[in-house]
């Protein structure tokens, strides 16, 4: 009993210190996963780069490939309306993720607008990339016990810090500093999606696909309950410094066509929705594969989305 | 699965664990099956081939062992027919495609087969065995196939040693694992925490500090001396801390269960001679190598001469034992060497030395001089082409060939190196902890105890990573 209680203290203590230790978010950002680097991009855009942001753009690799914000901002500017607009479309889902860039974006820029993408099914979990940037408030922001890869991601996490309290005691471990050149913004896709490709489920298409009777509906409800969650957290946390924010309802082509109202009402209740003009998102040709728009579909959305983001400033405008 | 991972930690062994305990309270016969069945799901983990192959093989030598015990005679065409069929076996996964590589790389290839893991290991077991059946020292009714195939395929030792006697586990399977089983439970917590911490947090560690330095060797390119003694000491650390760590969650693993298996290590790194390195070093080999290759090739009972040349084979085999490669002739070949030049030293240039003379010799520079043996033999055991290890060996110990320009690590490495070695030197042993554990001599400190092996365990848990398999899987 005695060395049981040994063992679990030690445990504990453990645990508790590597949750809590205070690693620098550049040194975060520095040993990020290859495949996270996006993010470290995107931290850039808002930390470093001392142009302001009015607009963003926040959400997964549909927003990254599908939104050209100097096409937006120049068609603003046309209209008269001066505002910067950062596309800060990050790869892979993962609400929580969201969250996260929208508080670092509200901590160095004052937006006045934050458009965030709809997803036509919240993934049950959250994003692959997190455990490598976040501090404990971050990993714990969301409702994370129906986080189905909770478990995966805080192991991870714990890694994280073991490594980064390891390298900082350590006294010739380089501090990190970036030694890349920043990409961010828009990253068009110059492909055209060929159908004859063969290709895997996509997500919704699979979580789609767990809805057929009412225990997996219910399971998911529980699940999905996760990301909406961290949506409503996002929308609240804009709210409260005076920040608009808006979805955009910007799907995997199989979806894109055809909205369910039932989902678009729980994103109206929060802000405004919009939804690309049908035209454009039905036709193929428009997409680089089966989840993101190509260079052409990315530049016929503009006309839209700066009408729509027009209408959203001026409308603030108006409020003011 | 390997020890160190998280399907083994948080799955297969609390479940075998439990199922044990549960079952063995109402039968003992279906529990020691059903830790037979655990260890053959243990062992088709990694390849479910290998299950046949190795399944296959214990049938055989069961039926090899009863047949021989059913004869008073014993005769000997069955037992080198047995053995000899066991070795074929070993010669064909192990050493075809080398053999056929000295002919022709062409021919090698194209009959390489996949070694099945831990055939090394589960061979030499039953060819003990089989030796032992024939010189009468285990009774017919001794051998039933419940307690054969558990002795062979008992997971803590399946895969990397240690290497089992019979007399190790056999009247453990009759009951007497039943006693005190709080306390080995909570020795096994403790010691396997300490492996875990060995293998993930030290000897994962040290090897990225090894391996570019091999690798650079092996390629052909010129390392400088301060690389090489930085890269051949990381590399004796690692390979210590790796394989005792293994060792440890092994002993660890059968003692959560209530079974009590031999250690394999005694803090090798503090011998003051080869010989008593091997006393310290994977002792479960060196004990099998004593008792079925030394001593039946003659021992010390046919002169002085066959002695030596008897200790040269039985390295030099031993060393053949852990691979196909020159490297692994050279090292055993320098082993064999290094122990027959300890013995004609000790038993007759010592006792010519006046007794006041003596420590001299044998205290410090006894101990430089055996850690510069043991790790010439490492390069060896090491490095992957013969070049790469010669060329090492003269940045290491060659005057005239060493450089020590630039920095051969950083500080970082440095520093985890001393670590490493002032606690493979210093601190007390796994064996150590677990004979003071089990005696009792740390009952007041329990609570202690358990909170540092929580400590170990809970970082060492945090950093295991699934691509770092245990260095002996290889043999």
């Amino acid at each position: 009993m005695k060395h049981s209680l040994g063992f679990a203290c030690g445990l504990l203590l453990v645990l508790l210190a590597l949750t809590f230790w205070p690693r620098p978010l550049a040194q975060r950002l520095a040993t990020l996963h290859a495949d996270g680097l996006r993010v470290a991009d995107v931290y850039q855009r808002m930390a470093s780069d001392p142009s302001p942001i009015d607009v963003a753009f926040i959400g997964t690799s549909h927003v990254m490939n599908g939104i050209d914000d100097r096409g937006v901002e120049e068609t603003l500017a046309r209209a008269g309306i001066r505002a910067r607009v950062a596309n800060l479309g990050t790869t892979w889902m993962g609400r929580d993720m969201h969250l996260f860039l929208t508080r670092k974006l509200l901590a160095f820029k004052k937006p006045q607008l934050v458009v965030v993408e709809i997803n036509e099914h919240e993934p049950p979990y959250g994003h692959p990339m997190l455990p490598y940037v976040a501090s404990a408030s971050d990993m714990f922001c969301c409702r994370f016990l129906t986080d189905m890869n909770f478990p995966k991601m805080y192991m991870l996490f714990l890694k994280e810090q073991l490594y980064g309290a390891l390298s900082t005691a350590r006294p010739s471990a380089a501090a990190a500093s970036p030694s890349r050149s920043w990409t961010y913004g828009w990253s068009p896709l110059d492909r055209d999606w060929d159908g004859n490709m063969p290709r895997e489920r996509s997500l919704g298409e699979r979580i789609q696909g767990l809805i057929g009777s009412k225990a997996r509906e219910a399971a998911y409800e529980l699940t999905s309950d996760f990301g909406k969650q961290a949506i409503q957290q996002i929308a609240d946390l804009l709210k409260s410094n005076n920040v608009r924010v808006a979805f955009l309802y910007l799907p995997e082509y199989a979806f894109a066509s055809g909205a369910e109202s039932e989902n678009l009402q729980f994103y109206g209740k929060l802000g405004p929705v919009l939804v690309p003009p049908a035209a454009l998102v039905a036709d193929r040709r428009n997409w680089a594969d089966f989840a993101h728009l190509n260079r052409d579909g990315a530049l016929q959305l503009v006309p839209y989305m700066s009408s729509a983001i027009a209408d959203l400033l001026l409308g603030k405008e108006a409020e003011r | 699965m390997s020890f160190a991972s998280y399907v083994y930690i948080l799955a297969f062994l609390p479940a075998t664990c439990l199922g044990f305990w549960l079952i063995q309270r109402i039968k003992l016969h279906a529990a020691l099956w059903y830790l037979t069945f655990a260890s053959g799901v243990f062992y088709a983990y990694w390849n479910p081939r290998d299950l046949l192959i190795a399944g296959a093989s214990v049938i055989a030598n069961y039926f090899a062992a009863k047949a021989l015990l059913s004869s008073k005679q014993r005769p000997r065409w069955l037992f080198v027919g047995a053995v000899a069929a066991n070795l074929l076996a070993l010669g064909y996964y192990k050493y075809l495609a080398f053999l056929l590589g000295l002919v022709s790389v062409e021919l090698a290839s194209a009959h390489s087969v996949s070694l099945p893991l831990g055939i090394s290991f589960f061979t030499f077991t039953q060819i003990a065995y089989l030796a032992d059946c024939r010189a009468g020292k285990i009774k017919p009714e001794q051998h039933v196939p419940r307690d054969y195939f558990l002795f062979v395929s008992f997971f803590p030792h399946l895969i990397a040693g240690p290497i089992l006697h019979h007399s190790d586990v056999f009247r453990q399977f009759r009951g007497g694992f039943r006693d005190d089983r709080a306390t080995k439970i909570a020795t096994g917590i403790i010691l396997f925490s300490i492996g875990l911490f060995k293998k993930v947090m030290i000897a994962d560690n040290l090897s990225l500090i090894a391996k570019p330095v091999f690798s650079l060797a092996d390629g052909g390119t010129s390392v400088s001396s301060g690389q090489a003694w930085v890269g051949a000491v990381a590399y004796a650390m690692q390979l210590y801390f790796d394989f005792s760590g293994y060792s440890d969650m092994a002993v660890a693993s059968a003692l959560l269960i209530g079974f009590r298996i031999p250690f394999n290590f005694d803090s090798p790194y503090r011998a003051t001679s080869i010989i008593e390195f091997w006393r310290r070093w994977h002792m479960t080999l060196s004990r099998f190598l004593r008792d079925y290759l030394y001593i039946p090739l003659g021992g010390n009972q046919k002169g002085e001469r066959r002695r030596f040349l008897n200790i040269f084979t039985t390295m030099l085999l031993g060393g053949i034992w852990h691979g196909a490669g020159v490297n692994f002739v050279i090292w055993g070949a320098l082993h064999g060497l290094f122990i027959v030049v300890n013995h004609f030293w000790r038993d007759y240039v010592v006792p010519a030395m006046p007794a006041a003379g003596r420590s001299r010799y044998l205290g410090i520079p006894g101990y430089i001089l055996t850690m510069a043996c043991v790790l010439l033999g490492w390069v060896f055991f090491r490095a992957e082409t013969v070049s790469g290890a010669f060329m090492l060996t003269t940045r290491l110990f060659w005057l005239p060939q060493m450089s020590f320009e630039g920095s051969p690590a950083t500080t970082s490495e440095l520093s985890l190196i001393l670590a490493a070695c002032l606690i493979a030197t210093t601190l007390p042993n796994s064996r150590q902890v677990h004979d003071h554990l089990l005696s009792g001599n740390l009952a007041q400190h329990w609570r202690i105890m358990g909170m540092a092996a929580g400590v170990l365990f809970a970082v060492a848990f945090v950093a295991i990573s699934p691509d770092s398999p245990f260095l002996y899987f290889q043999f």
